[in-house]
């Protein structure tokens, strides 16, 4: 197994916005990750996909590690339009079984065998494309749980698949699934943030997640308030989180960053990671 | 919206060269048997698949236009969940007149009732 990734920011970006994917190897994100799911209307979706390929390469150019959410529902059409050379893995959100689930990987080792796509090497690794497929060079899933049935089954749901290496909670679709009291804030949302930590590590995947408390609006939250809640989610646990602002890309890095003196094996991983990005972005410019 | 008129003669061609993610009406021309209603939605399913369209989301439209699906028309519109409207197409007047039109298109009102359809009647087609 592979160390642990440095993956504290995860920026999501609407697909069918070709301004925001043109400039998004700018916003200096761990993780750009395409969506053409919820922030895509079913009418700009052919678009979106088009997208996706031509981004990767542009995210890929500074360093940054991509990733694409697909709809579940449209899962053969996305992963078509996503899975290419670049590509680190998947978010599948609102899963509820084990059969979507899958579904998802059949397709993956379609399109992997299909294009020959095994997961890109980040900067500083050696990637032979001539090695055997294993698990660890497959393309990854994140399971991106947003309901009272996926939350119920995540331990069946993260023990499915060796593809599983992340898992995330959908905050704005929890809310709708299991109603907001009536400050809009979400009673079960601490319970349901330490479960996922306790059940991740149990299952031995990554807790992806900022501690999003009321009114900070989650994924929308202002830098200061991202930048608390990234540092509040790091202490309980998580790994990072996603956000849908590019000025939250900062405050998330940081929060997720150990301090000095809480020296660590991370700590020295997270340096390596910004270094590299740096370096990228000094290759890419020149 | 956009709808799409497909032949009786070549349901499987129309359907793979017409049905792109926008279309949201296939009509089914001349339809006679609950058989050509499965197998449009069959495909129908499977081009969703492929080409990123909500499963589900296209509706199929019969055309009862003749003799024959006439008197097939309960098995007709039962035959897919994405059949929600039924009625004569613009071809029966070739067919039909006079009281056996006014027969056809009770008929048809009757079966939509009793299957809980939107009652339809498409009496031409611009040309």
């Amino acid at each position: 197994m592979t160390a642990q990734r440095v993956r504290r920011s995860w920026l999501l970006i609407p697909a069918h916005r070709s301004d925001l994917v043109e400039r998004c190897d700018q916003f200096d994100a761990d993780v750009i990750v395409f969506d053409v799911e919820d922030l895509v209307h079913d009418a700009r979706k052919a678009e979106a996909r088009a997208n996706i390929r031509p981004g990767i390469d542009r995210a890929r150019r500074r360093g940054a590690e991509v990733f694409v959410r697909c709809d579940l529902d449209l899962l053969y059409a996305d992963l078509e339009a996503a899975v290419w050379r670049g590509l680190q893995g998947i978010i599948l959100p609102k899963v509820t079984s084990v059969e979507q689930i899958r579904e998802a990987e059949d397709l993956l080792a379609h399109f992997e065998a299909e294009r020959g796509i095994m997961q890109a090497g980040l900067i500083h690794e050696i990637n032979e494309f001539d090695e055997p497929r294993t698990t660890a060079n497959s393309l990854e899933i994140q399971l991106s749980l947003e309901n009272a049935q996926g939350n119920h089954a995540a331990v069946q749901l993260l023990e499915s698949s060796p593809r599983i290496r992340s898992v995330s909670l959908g905050r704005a679709d929890l809310v709708m699934d299991l109603r907001a009291e009536p400050d809009g804030e979400l009673h079960l949302m601490p319970f349901l943030m330490q479960r996922l930590i306790v059940i991740a590590s149990a299952s031995g995947v990554t807790p992806i997640g900022a501690w999003w408390q009321a009114n900070s609006r989650g994924m929308r939250a202002s830098p200061e308030h991202t930048e608390r809640s990234a540092r509040l989610g790091w202490l309980a646990g998580f790994k990072g989180g996603l956000c849908v602002e590019p000025d939250q890309v900062g405050p998330m890095n940081r929060g997720f960053t150990p301090s000095e003196d809480e020296a660590s094996d991370w700590a020295e991983q997270c340096r390596l990671r910004d270094v590299a990005k740096r370096e990228a972005m000094a290759w890419s410019t020149s | 919206m956009t709808a799409v008129r497909i032949s009786a003669a070549s349901p499987e061609a129309d359907l793979r060269a017409a049905l792109r993610p926008g279309v949201s009406t296939v009509f089914y021309s001349r339809a006679e048997s609950a058989a050509q209603l499965r197998a449009a939605d069959g495909l129908i399913a499977e081009l969703e698949r492929l080409r990123g369209i909500r499963p589900g989301t296209v509706r199929l439209q019969p055309l009862i236009e003749t003799p024959h699906g006439i008197s097939r028309v309960h098995e007709i519109a039962a035959a897919s969940k994405r059949c929600v409207a039924l009625g004569l197409g613009p071809h029966v007047h070739t067919q039909l007149g006079g009281d056996s039109l006014a027969y056809a298109r009770g008929e048809c009102e009757l079966t939509a009732h009793a299957l809980e359809l939107a009652p339809m009647h498409i009496d031409s087609v611009r040309d």
